[in-house]
């Protein structure tokens, strides 16, 4: 089985947020409802900051929480790929998911009463495009691929500042960090 | 984001004050029986009685915290993995076998298995309970001091309820000397209950400190904007132990409700704030911020 | 059909799909006007499932970037957008991608809180009527004749009583067509974007940066070692490629030095050295840099001035070449050393002043000096200072005596906006539209500072010694927000109240259309025939019609013949051709770079049947690629690649050879001296400058946050507050689409030191006061910022409490005030203010704040 995921890179992101905002219109998400989210990040002292971001959609993780302790099965992973789907058919929102992602990436819609996450844009995926928030980065700092491809490609880094232990649930994510 | 867990956290203090409660009437009902069944029928079937409504009204606020209650039938979906499903299916469980035992116990039969298997079902509901959050990814909850807070809550508030309904049925009568004795078992069992989760909370903060940023975040609320809730929260189980003990330590004489209910009532509120700070010093591991 | 607006309030309190929205409000259209009717999740989903048709999409504000947009249309209704995906993405040859709010662009025009309507203020009458209640009355819808007569009547009527001159017309190409022939109207002029590279600078030899360049292009960008740039951060304020095109220069080995306030994503993002300094101090600093080159210069043992250069290509610059005619001693060289006025400007001179260190200063000066090849850029905000005429010409000068111009990898000038680090003629361009002009009569034009005041004093400034009486009673505001993007917003505010009549063309209840009488609903471009999308240098790119008008808007061009109608002007002289004329003319018109760079050639080929098709008056024409196929992709893009013939330097010829490319200048050379560059500044008639370049301080520049400069004592107002051009919006754009409310929740940064001095936390409520006016806003506490600067976001919409007078939204222009210097600058970034914590109701997010619905 192959596991599709992302690569980021830290070190070209500007933090402008047009993938959280492809995403929301790709997914017609409202006010409230992220898909992907980006986060900034300030350190140091002046006259010497720093400022990080870090574009978050779903990991797709090798070993998700979010499957394992959805009660009713409606999350569950693509054998092919990998992919973490939501079934909203069966989906009862119990937010249990949103307990257990790492990543904050479960979003519950308050007025549907089920949860929505990052499908990777499966269905473009299948018609031979990229997702939304890919082809939409003005850096192109996002990549979408197979998982051991894009690692052989741009490392086996998961593990930044701010982001919580990969052993958790092992993201189907490799980050390209700065060098300083 | 609190708001929306009221329901649920209702849902596990009634749920264990429910499989509490059974398992203590249980007790003193089995221990009864050898010298007097009659009155062990007497004094615990009123009180088992009750323990359904209670476990109905939990399950019945557990629905509520469902975005789509309609499809909580599907909860049991996933037993191979989820906790939640094992905990749908043991508590449903538990109000089932409340039922048949209850119907045989008011038959005045004994119910001896019925009871047991009854009384394994809370404990694994309550069990399953605890393992929905210290499967979560907020520290806080990822600890033993889950399973021993709502255990403890589980017998605590079992033990009140119990010797209340108990107390009840006495109807200020004076105490048979066979339940007194089994009385001030029950005592030490609430006084127990209440203390060793305290005992471990210095330790619990301690391996938070020791932990991630949330677990960070979340040992500083304990023992900050929390501290005097909890501070509180552990005055008033002592309380309600110390008021249950001083109830219960001289037998024979007349068990007075009102103290029982009084000691119930402190426990209850104890285990009340507890709970809620359980519920608000929980910290997501993922703790992203947005500046620009 | 009343209850519409109704529903629609409803629609933004529950917040619904927007889906919904979308597909409600076009059902409205089709269904002509019978109510928003929500289209269902399941419904939406059914539209994403079904074959729809991408459709090139207008993203046409003055946002510093050109990308591609293009909508997905089903059913009429847009399901979703996209960029650019016309070609395989490289970095020589990349996608046109798009940013945050160009993807936002459907929220936009199908927004809840669109005007809908013709509206009126509830108590407006000719006259005025209540004309206090501006900005704070009710709206109630009347009918496209009611509007047009009531606007019509009110011209006529204030035209015969005051004249023609009281009508003030503040934007909009349409309106000044129908009132140039009904007699002419008043106006106002600024140097908005440009600040002091306005006029100035084509008087000393350097492109202003937005219509011509003087730096080179992207890909000769990467033959820079060292990029140093004063001000300017593309990441934020270039959309589009700009910062990936940094990035390639990055790659190539380029450093950079970034000299900002704040230590922008920027300046992270090419791991920059970052110097803060303090805002409308860049001149100081080079003097500073100046002196340690003349100081340290000792060819040929330590060569760091290009004498060569600065004697072939430049006039002013020592005593021995100046111009014609000069005074000697007005020389930058003597001025740099103190020769006559006993006062080096050396670095430590300049590091009192700029607030960076004297060693600091040397090292860059000399970094650039002994560096090979360097860019040296500077961006308009740097400029948009009080005072600041002389600034431009300094730069200039330093690029000169480093010699960095005219030679690959080496170039000095305006690096902002969509010419961001790559200059040049454009590749590929439009043709006319095939107007006729339409002259305007009447001459008063009022500078942007002085326009207010010149409505409440009847004055204004026309030139040196020149004060010209005015009284306007008719505010007419077209495609502008001036009343939001001007300084002394408070006095606009006065002004818009004191006048007789004030009309907006609008999208939706902007600042403009708040405080006016009466409100003419304008179609966007996602509603109109189609356009262009011009500006990055590489590319062309062709938008069309995405859903016909919706509600009752009309195009800015209708509404002016309509009105000129009533007017009793004939609508063929005012728009003799149609709108699809306009198009077809500009497509027609349009060209391309030929293969060999040798000049331009005919873009298009148009056959008779697509004249037909289009019903309007043209001839067939050979091109380089048919209409279909420019239609269809929407987009002509040339293909750069390394070595291509469609590069471009700056100053190439006129570095080889100055005598036989002589610049547009008065000695044909570079001016570091310049008669003309002082009488124009001097004909303006505010302040006043000297040939070479001097250090001017700036009006509530730094040295203004002090009571008492030599003592160093701090006055009343001792902070500095820019306003960096912000993701959330294009100026006021966008500002109100709630998803870019939740993704930029436009905060004002606020540096440690100073928020610790006032035990300022992230997420107080502060207030923000000037000489101007009290503003509040969210802090966002950062070390990215250097102490005694405030970062306030540019553009939010005014949101006066009537109450206290205190704007809620963090409105930046409620800060300036109506300070006019030099060439009319809009030095927006010269303001003295205070902060301190707010003692009333916090703020809510901006995205919880409820949609301004009408
Ligand atoms: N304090 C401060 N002030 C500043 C700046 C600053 O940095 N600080 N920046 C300055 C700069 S650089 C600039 S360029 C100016 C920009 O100043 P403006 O050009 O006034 O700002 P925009 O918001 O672009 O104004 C365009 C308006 O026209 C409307 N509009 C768009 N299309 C149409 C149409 O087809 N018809 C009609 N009728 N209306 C239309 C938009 O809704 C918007 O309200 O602001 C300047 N003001
Ligand atoms: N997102 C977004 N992008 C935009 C616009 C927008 O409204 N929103 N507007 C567009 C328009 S019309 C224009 S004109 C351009 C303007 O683009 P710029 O002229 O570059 O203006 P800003 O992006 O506001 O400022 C760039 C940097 O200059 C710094 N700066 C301010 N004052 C000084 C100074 O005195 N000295 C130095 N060294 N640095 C200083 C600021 O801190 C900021 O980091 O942006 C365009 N791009
Ligand atoms: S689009 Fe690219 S650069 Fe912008 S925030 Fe997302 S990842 Fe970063
Ligand atoms: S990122 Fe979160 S939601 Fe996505 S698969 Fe991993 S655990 Fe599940
Ligand atoms: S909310 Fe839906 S997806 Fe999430 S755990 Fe509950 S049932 Fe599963
Ligand atoms: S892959 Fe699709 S759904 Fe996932 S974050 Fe990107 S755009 Fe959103
Ligand atoms: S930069 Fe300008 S043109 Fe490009 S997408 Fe953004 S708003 Fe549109
Ligand atoms: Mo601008």
């Amino acid at each position: 089985m192959t596991q599709l995921g992302f690569h980021y890179d830290m070190s070209t992101c500007v933090g402008c947020r047009v993938c959280q905002i492809a995403c929301k219109d790709k997914n017609n998400l409202k006010v409230g409802v992220l898909y992907r989210q980006v986060y900034d990040m300030e350190s140091g002292v002046y006259p010497n900051p720093r400022i990080d971001h870090l574009s978050m959609g779903c990991n797709h993780c090798a070993d998700p929480k979010c499957v394992k302790n959805c009660p009713t099965g409606a999350l569950y992973k693509r054998e092919q790929d990998g992919i973490v789907l939501h079934d909203k058919n069966k989906c009862i929102g119990c937010k249990l998911c949103l307990w257990s992602c790492p990543y904050g990436v479960p979003q519950y819609k308050e007025d549907e009463g089920i949860i929505g996450k990052c499908d990777l844009c499966a269905d473009l995926l299948a018609k031979g495009e990229e997702p939304a928030c890919v082809t939409a980065c003005i850096t192109r700092s996002l990549h979408v691929g197979e998982i051991e491809t894009l690692r052989k490609q741009y490392g086996n880094i998961a593990d930044v500042k701010g982001l919580p232990g990969s052993e958790m649930t092992r993201p189907s994510l490799c980050i390209t960090t700065k060098k300083k | 984001m609190f708001s929306e867990e009221w329901p649920l956290m209702m849902f596990t203090l009634l749920s264990q004050l429910a499989v509490g409660t059974y398992i203590i009437l249980l007790f003193i009902r089995f221990s009864l029986m050898k010298n007097d069944v009659h009155l062990s029928v007497r004094l615990t079937n009123p009180g088992l009685k009750v323990v359904g409504p209670i476990m109905a009204l939990a399950l019945v606020l557990s629905v509520f915290h469902l975005g789509t209650p309609l499809g909580a039938y599907r909860a049991v979906l996933n037993l191979a993995s989820s906790w939640l499903s094992r905990e749908i299916l043991t508590a449903g469980g538990f109000f089932v076998f409340w039922f048949l035992s209850y119907s045989t116990f008011k038959q005045g039969k004994p119910g001896v298995a019925l009871g047991i298997v009854t009384a394994l079902l809370g404990l694994a509901a309550v069990f399953s309970n605890a393992s929905v959050h210290a499967m979560s990814v907020r520290p806080a909850w990822m600890d033993v001091n889950t399973y021993l807070a709502f255990y403890g809550t589980t017998f605590a508030m079992g033990c009140v309820g119990a010797t209340s309904l108990v107390a009840f049925e006495l109807k200020g009568s004076a105490v048979p000397a066979p339940v007194g004795k089994i009385l001030k078992t029950v005592a030490i069992i609430a006084g127990t209950a209440v203390v060793v989760p305290l005992i471990y909370t210095p330790v619990f903060v301690s391996t938070l400190n020791a932990g991630s940023t949330a677990a960070h975040e979340s040992a500083a609320m304990i023992s900050g904007s929390y501290l005097m809730p909890l501070v509180i929260r552990a005055l008033l189980s002592l309380a309600g132990a110390v008021l249950l003990y001083s109830v219960l330590k001289n037998p024979q004489s007349i068990l007075p409700v009102n103290q029982a209910l009084g000691a119930l009532m402190l426990i209850a509120a104890g285990e009340f704030i507890g709970r809620y700070v359980f519920y608000a010093t929980a910290v997501s591991v993922f703790t992203g911020r947005t500046l620009i | 059909m009343g209850n519409l607006i109704e529903q629609a309030k409803n629609y933004a309190m529950s917040r619904r799909s927007f889906l919904g929205l979308t597909a409600g409000t076009l059902a409205t259209v089709s269904l002509s006007g019978c109510g928003l009717t929500k289209v269902s999740n399941q419904q939406a989903e059914e539209l994403a499932k079904k074959e729809g048709k991408w459709i090139t999409a207008a993203c046409w504000h003055n946002c510093g970037g050109r990308c591609m947009n293009k909508a997905y249309v089903v059913d009429g209704v847009v399901v979703r957008q996209k960029t650019d995906d016309t070609h395989p993405d490289t970095p020589d040859f990349p996608q046109q991608r798009g940013c945050a709010r160009g993807r936002s662009q459907r929220q936009q025009v199908f927004g809840a809180d669109r005007i809908k309507y013709p509206m009126k203020r509830k108590n407006w009458a000719p006259g005025g009527g209540k004309k206090e209640l501006r900005g704070k009355d009710e709206w109630v819808r009347i009918s496209w004749d009611e509007a047009l007569d009531s606007v019509s009547g009110e011209i006529k009527r204030i035209r015969e009583k005051y004249g023609n001159s009281s009508i003030f017309v503040t934007g909009g190409s349409e309106m000044p067509r129908t009132l140039g022939l009904y007699g002419g109207h008043s106006t106002h002029w600024g140097t908005t974007s440009w600040g002091s590279w306005r006029w100035g600078p084509a008087k000393f030899g350097m492109q202003e940066g937005y219509f011509e360049h003087s730096i080179n292009d992207r890909l000769d960008l990467r033959n820079s070692q060292l990029v140093v740039l004063w001000g300017g951060n593309p990441a934020w304020s270039a959309g589009g490629n700009p910062t990936y095109n940094y990035l390639q220069a990055k790659k190539a080995g380029a450093k950079f030095i970034i000299i900002d306030p704040i230590y922008t994503d920027t300046a992270e993002t090419l791991e920059a050295q970052w110097v803060p300094i303090h805002p409308g101090t860049d001149h100081a600093m080079l003097l500073g840099m100046a002196h340690t080159l003349l100081k340290d210069d000792a060819p040929p043992t330590n060569p760091l001035i290009d004498w060569d250069f600065l004697y072939r290509c430049t006039v002013g610059f020592d005593a021995d070449h100046m111009p014609q005619g000069a005074d000697p001693k007005d020389n930058l060289k003597d001025y740099v050393l103190g020769t006559f006025d006993g006062l080096p400007k050396t670095p430590e001179w300049a590091a009192e002043i700029c607030g960076i260190e004297p060693n600091t200063i040397r090292d860059i000066a000399l970094q650039i000096a002994k560096t090979k090849r360097v860019a040296l850029f500077t961006a308009w905000a740097a400029s948009r200072i009080n005072n600041s005429d002389s600034w431009p010409q300094m730069f200039m000068s330093f690029g000169a005596m480093t010699g960095h111009m005219g030679q690959p990898g080496r170039m000095t000038g305006v690096s902002c906006h969509f010419g961001s680090g790559n200059g040049g003629p454009g590749l590929v361009k439009p043709g006319g539209n095939g107007l006729p002009a339409i002259k305007n009569p009447v001459t008063d034009s009022i500078n942007d500072n002085e326009m207010w005041e010149a409505i409440l004093s009847g004055k204004y400034t026309a030139g040196y010694n020149k004060k010209k009486d005015i009284n306007i009673q008719l505010i007419y505001h077209g495609y502008s927000s001036v009343l939001q993007t001007r300084s002394a917003m408070n006095k606009g505010i006065e002004a818009h109240r004191k006048v007789e009549f004030v009309v907006c063309h609008s999208h939706f209840l902007t600042t403009n259309a708040k405080y006016a009488d009466i409100i003419l609903p304008a179609t966007t471009e996602w509603e109109r025939e189609g356009g262009f999308g011009t500006g990055n240098r590489e590319i062309l790119i062709h938008y069309t019609r995405v859903t016909p008008p919706l509600f009752e808007t009309k195009h800015d061009q209708w509404m002016a013949i309509e009105i000129g109608k009533r007017l009793g002007l004939k609508a063929e002289d005012i728009y003799p051709i149609s709108e699809k004329q306009q198009v077809f003319n500009q497509l027609a018109g349009a060209t391309v770079i030929k293969e060999d760079g040798s000049g331009m050639e005919t873009l298009l080929t148009i056959t008779a049947a697509d004249i037909a098709e289009m019903g309007i008056q043209g001839k067939p024409q050979q091109g380089r690629i048919t209409l279909k196929e420019f239609r269809d992709k929407g987009m002509y893009q040339v293909e750069r690649k390394t070595g291509d013939k469609f590069g471009y330097i700056g100053y190439e010829k006129f570095r080889q050879n100055p005598a036989a490319n002589p610049l547009k200048t008065e000695s044909g050379k570079l001016e570091i001296h310049s008669k003309a560059l002082a009488a124009l500044i001097k004909n303006y008639g505010f302040t006043e400058i000297k040939p070479f370049p001097s250090y001017n301080k700036a009006t509530e520049g730094y040295e203004d946050t002090f009571k008492d400069w030599k003592a160093k004592v701090k006055g009343e107002y001792p902070l500095q507050v820019v306003n960096p051009h912000y993701f959330r919006r294009s100026h006021g754009i966008f500002d109100n689409i709630p998803q870019l409310r939740e993704a930029f929740p436009n905060p004002v940064f606020v540096s440690a030191k100073d928020a610790g001095e006032r035990g300022i936390k992230t997420g107080d409520t502060v207030l923000l006061k000037s000489r101007h006016g009290k503003t509040l806003r969210t802090a966002q506490v950062t070390q990215r910022l250097m102490p005694g600067v405030v970062g306030l976001p540019h553009g939010a919409w005014v949101d006066m409490d009537e109450k206290n007078g205190v704007d809620k939204a963090g409105a930046d222009n409620i800060l300036t005030g109506p300070i006019a210097t030099g060439q009319g600058i809009g030095g927006w970034n010269t303001c003295n203010i205070q902060v301190e914590k707010w003692k009333g109701a916090a703020l809510i997010p901006d995205v919880k704040w409820p949609q301004r619905i009408i």
